[in-house]
């Protein structure tokens, strides 16, 4: 086990060094300046190489590399170029807001989805079954961003349900968001639920403990849920890690401060630092998510052993 | 005695409403317009949700008034100008108090300007526009070698960190000697840059955090990036305390949630995208709301001069007269806006409304193509960021001018690929959302030099009215204000359009909600929210 999560972190290392170096080139490669954008209509010839010089674009891209590297290797991210704030707090701040979005979304996500889906699977082609169909595909095909501006004016201004409807805080304000990051999630889990208890319903083992006389409840939750987990957890798990690195529609409509609207705001100011810590920020979210569901496969299938 | 109390206790709950009530009255909250600032340091100050908070917390020594945009005292009390217009001696108002209560002097005014002179400092345009004409700038700001990437740079002349034009008369005055008489200096020093702060107080400390040690009405209370920043009332300050005590500016990056927020009755005033007004203006409640301010701007197509097809006049003619300025503007912008024909916005001196050199004519249109080699139509390209509201006006500008055999493409890219080609001159034109930022028409013939801001005119300078055009400058910047600039103004505006250099759509108007409890006048002639001119009832 040890010697298993030693080389799952050995492996990471590479891949965020490789990811490191193709973030740096391609940002350089893409059109677009940072100076130009910071310099804007107003600034002249003079300003932009005051500009340059400054944020150190004057300089060959590979001492620009090492300049980086070096840095970064030393747990130094640098300053924002728009900021001029440390890279690390800038994501620090952005991060707890996304986290608590996240796990809200996907919380409740779980709390629809699963019993959706299995309401749906045991109930196949009862009305249950094409409501809970309906709810999926309402959810996947939904555009987020209208639903949260139509939600907003129900509950915010028609309603008056919700008093504040958009901004930070772990109170009324996150409803509305966690809600609408939530459906499409809702929608995955209820189809994968759905479509792998099917599976394991019609498995042998189920019949014989049909046939033992269980009760239909304790085959449902003791015989096939817990057999049908396994993709379940994969789908929650790599959700989470989609809304961990920013839900970019969500965070804008409702004012919502995470990483989504960090990281389409630094790449459009081409924010060089930004975007690199970032990136790294999101690889290792990925990557420790993915160990952390690998690590709980053991629980759910005993014939997975590291 | 027991009972007695009770009645208190019960008479204070129920006057607690009330006061809870009174003390809500007196906090103004609203919206960054774009996003947030990236700054709270007034001398790095360059975008408008920066400009918003230094207008209401920090103050040079002239303001400008917010009705007639002229320069008006603020820390100077009083100022003279010697007879050849190179020196200004300004006298500070006595007893200003700056947010640290150090009291105002002279030592304050030649460390904020020496701080604006600073290139280290950050990409304030500014810094340029207050001191490029102050004696010294060319030592604090030396001219440095042209660079690319990956080439070494050469050694950088060091700057002088101080402007030698400002100099201490006295504890109570300043002088500033300027390198050529420059008549609109004393309005370019209202820009934000022109801040007094507390000598020293920058050293070492995060404005960002803190807000700038200024002497405005206003100082700031808390900023949380994301998510709002939050001004109060200055009660010693010099012109009386404001009668809002707190402004709120929240973070909230989308326009219609903004509106929603507005109607849901979190935020007291907000910016108007004009696909809302058609809505707004049908509800009754919130028609009562609007609030319409004409800014000083010029949207318009910039050209590129080098390229074969628009570096001929008769093309670039044709385009404009096939323009239908007044059905954009009614369309798209529900009314958002004044159709321009030409430099100066209305509310300048220099505005004409006779003037009108770009008659909408489909038939002239199609002989000057013909004339210049395009019988059967010509397939023109136009570049924009991806701002929404300027790429629809460009949509519905290539739906009127397809009458007149001209296909003219939209590529909208990001804005910062978008600078980036218009730089390079590789795009025939590019559309340009140019807000002045002084009110004195010398600020739009920036669009038609090509040193002023060579990055963006390509080709301005090789065009034949080109020396012509910067003599006529040369003159009117020196030229006391009255009629004569303004001819000279003028004149520069009709060779302009005679040889399109700029083919201008609308002068804009910013639309607002404002809620009806607030008087007085919550947002200035010049579009900018001033939480000092509220009044309360």
């Amino acid at each position: 086990m040890t010697r298993y999560l030693v080389s799952r972190i050995v492996q990471l290392l590479p891949t965020i060094l490789g990811i490191y170096l193709l973030t740096f080139f391609m940002m350089r490669i893409l059109p677009g300046d940072p100076a130009q954008f910071l310099e804007g209509d107003r600034g002249d010839e003079q300003s932009m190489a005051e500009t340059r010089r400054r944020l150190r674009l004057d300089e060959p891209i590979l001492v620009q590399l090492a300049a980086y590297l070096g840095d970064t290797l030393q747990g130094d991210l640098g300053r924002s170029f728009i900021t001029n704030q440390p890279v690390s707090d800038m994501i620090g701040r952005a991060f707890v807001p996304t986290i608590q979005l996240a796990l809200t979304a996907t919380t409740i996500a779980l709390i629809l989805g699963v019993p959706l889906g299995v309401v749906s699977a045991v109930r196949q082609n009862s009305i249950w079954d094409a409501l809970s169909r309906l709810v999926a595909l309402v959810g996947v095909s939904i555009p987020v961003f209208w639903l949260g501006l139509q939600m907003q004016v129900i509950f915010g201004v028609q309603l008056k349900w919700i008093p504040r409807i958009s901004g930070y805080g772990i109170d009324e304000r996150l409803i509305l968001p966690a809600i609408s990051a939530s459906l499409g999630m809702i929608a995955l889990l209820t189809r994968i639920t759905r479509s792998t208890l099917l599976d394991v319903l019609n498995q042998d083992y189920i019949r014989t403990a049909k046939s033992k006389g269980l009760a239909n409840l304790r085959v449902l939750t003791r015989h096939a849920l817990v057999n049908a987990l396994l993709p379940i957890v994969t789908v929650w798990g790599t959700s989470l890690a989609g809304l961990l690195s920013g839900a970019l529609l969500v965070e804008t409509i409702f004012s919502w401060p995470g990483m989504g609207r960090l990281l389409v705001d630094s790449i459009g100011a081409r924010d060089y630092p930004m975007i690199q810590g970032l990136v790294i920020a999101f690889a290792l979210i990925y990557a420790g998510i993915n160990l952390l569901i690998d690590l709980f496969y053991p629980f759910i299938d005993p014939r997975i052993r590291y | 005695m027991k009972h007695r109390l009770l009645l208190g206790v019960l008479l204070l709950l129920l006057a607690l409403p009330v006061l809870v009530l009174a003390q809500e009255n007196t906090t103004v909250t609203t919206a960054f317009a774009e996003s947030q600032p990236n700054t709270l340091d007034p001398h790095a100050a360059r975008i408008a949700d920066e400009f918003l908070v230094m207008r209401n917390v920090c103050e040079g020594l002239v303001n400008y008034d917010p009705v007639t945009l002229e320069p008006v005292p603020a820390l100077a009390e009083s100022w003279e100008i010697s007879e050849d217009g190179l020196v200004y001696t300004f006298n500070l108002r006595d007893g200003v108090t700056f947010f640290d209560g150090s009291t105002l002097d002279a030592a304050d005014v030649k460390y904020s300007f020496d701080r604006l002179s600073d290139p280290a400092l950050g990409t304030s345009y500014t810094a340029g526009l207050i001191l490029r004409d102050v004696a010294g700038w060319a030592e604090a700001r030396p001219v440095a070698p042209s660079v690319a990437e990956g080439t070494p740079t050469p050694e950088p002349i060091p700057p002088a960190l101080a402007i030698s034009g400002v100099a201490v008369v006295d504890e109570m005055t300043v002088s500033i000697t300027l390198s050529k008489p420059v008549t609109s200096f004393l309005v370019r020093l209202t820009l934000p840059g022109g801040v007094i702060i507390s000598e020293g107080s920058a050293d070492g400390v995060d404005f960002l955090a803190t807000g700038p040690t200024c002497t405005g009405p206003y100082s700031v209370a808390s900023f949380t990036p994301g998510d709002s920043l939050t001004l109060v009332a200055n009660e010693n300050y010099w012109a009386g305390a404001p009668d809002v005590k707190q402004a709120i500016i929240r973070v909230i990056p989308e326009v219609s949630t903004q509106v929603i927020e507005f109607e849901a009755g979190n935020l007291d005033i907000v910016t108007v995208p004009p696909s809302d007004l058609p809505r707004i203006r049908a509800d009754e409640a919130l028609s009562a709301a609007l609030y319409e301010v004409a800014t000083l701007s010029n949207f318009n197509i910039r050209i590129n001069l080098k390229d074969p097809k628009m570096g001929d006049v008769r093309v670039r003619k044709a385009l404009s007269m096939a323009i239908d300025r007044q059905a954009i503007v009614d369309s798209v912008l529900a009314g958002q806006g004044v159709p321009a024909v030409g430099l100066y916005p209305p509310g300048l001196s220099t505005h004409d409304e006779t003037f009108n050199p770009f008659p909408r004519d489909i038939e002239a249109a199609k002989a000057l193509l013909a004339e210049a080699g395009y019988p059967d139509g010509i397939e023109l390209s136009i570049r924009n960021d991806q701002e929404e509201v300027s790429n629809r006006v460009i949509n519905a500008i290539a739906a009127t001018v397809a009458e007149a055999g001209i296909t003219l493409n939209l590529v909208a890219t990001e804005a910062s690929v978008y600078t980036e080609d218009r730089t390079a001159c590789t795009m025939e034109m590019g559309y340009i959302r140019w807000g002045m930022d002084y009110p004195d028409p010398e600020n739009m013939t920036v669009l038609l030099l090509p040193n002023a801001a060579t990055r963006v005119n390509c080709g301005y300078g090789e065009v034949d009215v080109a020396a012509q055009i910067g003599e006529l400058v040369g003159q009117g910047v020196s030229m006391p204000l009255g009629e004569e600039r303004d001819a000279i103004f003028n004149e520069i505006e009709r060779i302009a359009m005679d040889a399109v250099l700029i083919i201008p759509i609308y002068h804009g108007v910013s639309t607002s909600l404002v809620n009806p409890r607030l008087g007085g006048q919550p947002i200035d002639n010049n579009g900018t929210r001033r939480f000092v001119f509220i009044e309360l009832e």
